[in-house]
């Protein structure tokens, strides 16, 4: 076991190096730079301040600068905002797109779980046609679609929830219901989806059988033999779960106005603030690896088919 | 679909030992029976037919421009049978009412004002607008209430806008029957000259020379800061040489363009004058299509309708452009995006996977590693960076969302080429002396076609929703092109007030995506029945 996650973590060094490669180069082979503004500067200005970034050297240089900051955990300056660095601005906002994200996360598999279970307990009974109902919404309707439509319906027509805002600007826990629940929909129906069949498959499976011809209590089947089968498939799902939610996080923050990390990202693409860009991107980058790590330790944990 | 010669037996009649007509079956065939029996997938395919054939026909279908602007009619509600017209008149006397109300001379029931009181602190104010109008109404017919002298001369002058602002366009201008695009640049300037009342068309033709070479200098491939510092004989020089280049008839042919051009305007402007006259004697009807003869040999077909007249069944935009056209033309998008975009995927998918599958060894390693990485990456935020970066382009678009989505396919078709590769039929080509690619593309991939094509079926609404997201994120198309995510989004900033313009976007858009899905679950479900229940 020691073996395969010393073996998992060096699998992640490579990815992670590739993504920043990739997104250091696709942000400097682009046309115009940060500091193309409206009004041309004069070259001398120009030259300074390329200076102070070194901008003027060779870019293999800045690349190998840039690694070597990053590695020491220093994601530079902002070229925008000139009061802070990339670090502050990234875990001053980091902090509330993580916990809108494990709650959407925590939820969409309590949920999801649960009533895929449900729903493979008592196959065709209205438990099940609610779940599938709910789950083909939850796939063919998008987060942005979502979002403003539960919005409209439960904050401004019935006002039972903030409309937007978030808990640490003093709007209280409330304003985390919405946002969350719109973000996790699709998740949860993915995961509800999954543990349903999977349910029904190991229900049927021959070592299921034995335990029920050894006498075994059903409830101790579903929650000892069958679940930890069950959640396999449900696992493997976890870490494009966990992809999708980052970036949907993006949109969703923007519709409630969320003070997350998904507001610097678009509107540093906009400005061109390469290095911001690039530090929301590592970052992201950094947690989804770590998740898929994780997620990989626990798929193999719960596997015992699974030789490492 | 593969089955051509089980079909030429089937029609030459072949018989078992019992002598029944033998029935030939094929996956495809029996797919198509299990399809049928899915009423939710059946549904589905109905229901995506539809939308292919709106999108398809979408420029032959009655509707309004989607890019129209129509500066009057911002933000109207949806309305089957009221005109764009009456429902401005609503909203200025709903404006009107609220104003008397809170000056005081619209008077209401203690109970009415509290409501509207709180509806206000609510934000609610289509509630608000609502009630003061029925109420104003009300109270205005039965002689309560009556508008001051200035609320009445504003009513009055919208009125009047109302019934004589007119939407003109001219089309196909021609001279003695030939279309005056065809004509000689002098030619045109005389028509141009005539039109003015001018005697000779050396001042036109001057000034079009002037308006030419200008717009060769700004077209010239210069930066600013080499602008900056050329002279005036330099740009002229550089301006000769540019339309040297050009070739004296491309050059001619722009000239025209600019003559036409204005000659149009010119019209536009005569006839409508001649218009707004009959209009106001009456002696004009709408909707008015006619060829007209304009000076002497000059024709053209007018088009005019009373902009008031106007019908928008899902209301209007907050630039005033039709809805209902934007819907259907940004489906149109969003469905090209999401054909192409998928086609280009699966293709690059389909020939990386079957190189792997089939050449195997270091090939196959190097693509493997290749997925393997890129499955790790949150790749819609490279999709972001690129299109950022690169520009808002339709084409950017395709391909930034193509190269990040091959990824399942090539692992689909690397398994099933690996799975076929030992199979009779590729030996039988291989010995026979068929080359690789040939196996491969003739033999193979046909033969795993099935299984793309339903992957596919299910990929598109896939991709309809990203490009939504990203023209969500203001990443996407650009108006005045519009796409579902981009009508989207331009309905949540405003969807207190103006719901339909978040409300009918979204529900077009869902309901595609719901049938998409139900038909792709179907078809899955049908070419491969032990997938059911499955992801």
């Amino acid at each position: 076991m020691a073996k395969y996650i010393f073996k998992r973590l060096l699998g992640m060094i490579p990815t992670l190096l590739i993504i920043i490669t990739l997104s250091f180069f696709i942000v400097r082979i682009a046309p115009g730079g940060p500091f193309d503004g409206e009004r041309a500067l004069p070259e001398a200005v120009k030259a300074n301040i390329e200076a102070k970034y070194h901008l003027d050297e060779p870019v293999l240089q800045q690349y190998g600068r840039y690694l070597f900051d990053v590695v020491r955990g220093d994601l530079g300056p902002s070229y925008k905002y000139k009061d802070n660095d990339v670090n502050y601005y990234i875990f001053t906002s980091l902090p509330n797109s993580a916990v809108l994200g494990s709650v959407a996360i925590v939820l969409a598999l309590f949920f999801g779980i649960l009533f895929g279970v449900m729903a493979a307990l008592y196959q065709n009974s209205w438990i099940d046609y609610l779940t599938m109902a709910i789950a083909v919404i939850g796939i063919s309707v998008p987060n942005f679609v979502v979002a403003p439509v539960l919005q409209l319906v439960f904050a401004m027509n019935l006002g039972w929830l903030p409309t937007s805002g978030w808990y640490t600007t003093g709007e209280g826990y409330a304003t985390i219901v919405l946002p969350a629940i719109s973000l996790s929909l699709a998740y949860f129906a993915t995961i509800a989806r999954l543990t349903r069949s999977s349910m029904l498959d190991t229900l049927r499976s021959d070592y299921i059988r034995t335990a029920k011809a050894k006498g075994m209590k059903n409830s101790t089947i579903i929650m000892k033999h069958a679940m930890k089968g069950a959640m396999l498939p449900v696992v493997s799902y976890l870490g494009p779960a966990f992809a999708g939610v980052i970036t949907g996080s993006i949109v969703i923050e923007q519709v409630f106005r969320v003070p997350g990390i998904g507001k610097f990202f678009v509107q540093s693409s906009f400005n061109r603030d390469y290095t911001l860009i690039v530090g929301v991107v590592i970052v992201f980058s950094v947690i989804l690896v770590i998740m898929n790590f994780f997620v990989d330790i626990v798929y193999a944990l719960l596997d015992p088919r699974i030789a490492y | 679909m593969f089955n051509k010669k089980k079909k030429d037996e089937n029609e030459s009649g072949a018989v078992n030992e019992f002598d029944q007509v033998v029935e030939g079956n094929s996956l495809t065939k029996d797919a198509w029976k299990r399809l049928r029996k899915n009423k939710m997938a059946v549904i589905g395919l109905v229901v995506v037919c539809i939308y292919a054939f709106l999108s398809a026909f979408a420029s032959f279908l009655p509707l309004y421009a989607y890019d129209e602007i129509v500066l009057d009619h911002q933000n109207l509600p949806p309305s089957w049978n009221t005109s764009a017209g009456d429902l401005m008149m609503q909203d200025k006397l709903e404006d009107l009412y609220f104003t008397s109300w809170k000056e005081g001379r619209l008077l209401l029931t203690d109970e009415q004002d509290a409501q509207i009181r709180e509806w206000i602190e609510e934000s609610k104010t289509t509630k608000v607008w609502d009630l003061v109008y029925t109420e104003g109404q009300k109270q205005l017919a039965a002689g309560n209430f009556a508008w001051t002298a200035s609320e009445q001369k504003k009513i009055d002058k919208l009125q009047k806008e109302i019934e004589t602002e007119l939407f003109i366009t001219v089309n196909n201008v021609k001279v003695d029957g030939v279309k005056i695009e065809k004509l000689s640049s002098d030619e045109v300037a005389q028509i141009y000259a005539d039109l003015l009342g001018l005697d000779s068309t050396t001042a036109i033709l001057e000034q079009t020379q002037k308006e030419m070479r200008s717009l060769v200098q700004n077209d010239l491939d210069l930066t600013d800061d080499q602008r900056a510092v050329l002279s005036e004989e330099d740009f002229a020089k550089r301006v000769d040489e540019a339309i040297a280049d050009m070739g004296e008839e491309t050059y001619q042919q722009k000239v025209v363009d600019n003559l036409v051009g204005k000659v149009d305007a010119q019209i536009l402007r005569n006839v409508t004058k001649e218009l707004k006259a009959q209009n106001t004697e009456g002696t004009i009807s709408f909707p008015y299509d006619e060829m007209i003869t304009v000076d002497g040999n000059v024709t053209t077909e007018v088009i005019a309708t009373l902009k008031s007249n106007r019908h928008y069944l899902l209301g209007t935009d907050y630039s005033g452009r039709d809805l209902l056209a934007r819907i259907i033309y940004g489906g149109q998008i969003s469905i090209m995006i999401g054909l192409v975009g998928t086609f280009f995927s699966v293709f690059i998918g389909i020939v990386l996977g079957a190189l792997a599958g089939y050449l195997g060894g270091r090939v196959d390693y190097i693509i493997m590693r290749i997925v393997d990485v890129m499955y790790g990456l949150p790749y819609m935020l490279i999709v972001i960076i690129t299109m950022a970066i690169f520009g808002r382009s339709i084409m950017n678009l395709f391909i930034a969302l193509g190269i990040v989505s091959w990824l399942t396919i090539a692992r689909m078709v690397r398994g099933q080429i690996m799975s076929l590769k030992n199979s009779e039929y590729v030996e039988a080509a291989r010995s026979m002396g068929a080359k690789t690619w040939r196996i491969i593309f003739k033999h193979m991939i046909p033969n795993s076609l099935s299984i793309i094509i339903v992957y596919s079926t299910l990929r598109i609404p896939a991709f309809i929703m990203q490009e939504s997201f990203l023209s969500f994120l203001g990443l996407g198309v650009q108006a005045p092109v519009a796409s579902w995510g981009s009508l989207i989004s331009n309905g949540v900033s405003s969807m207190t007030i103006y719901p339909w313009r978040l409300i009918f976007p979204s529900i077009a858009m869902t309901l595609f995506l719901f049938a998409m899905n139900f038909f792709g679950d179907g078809l899955r479900d049908a070419f491969d029945p032990q997938s059911k229940n499955q992801l």
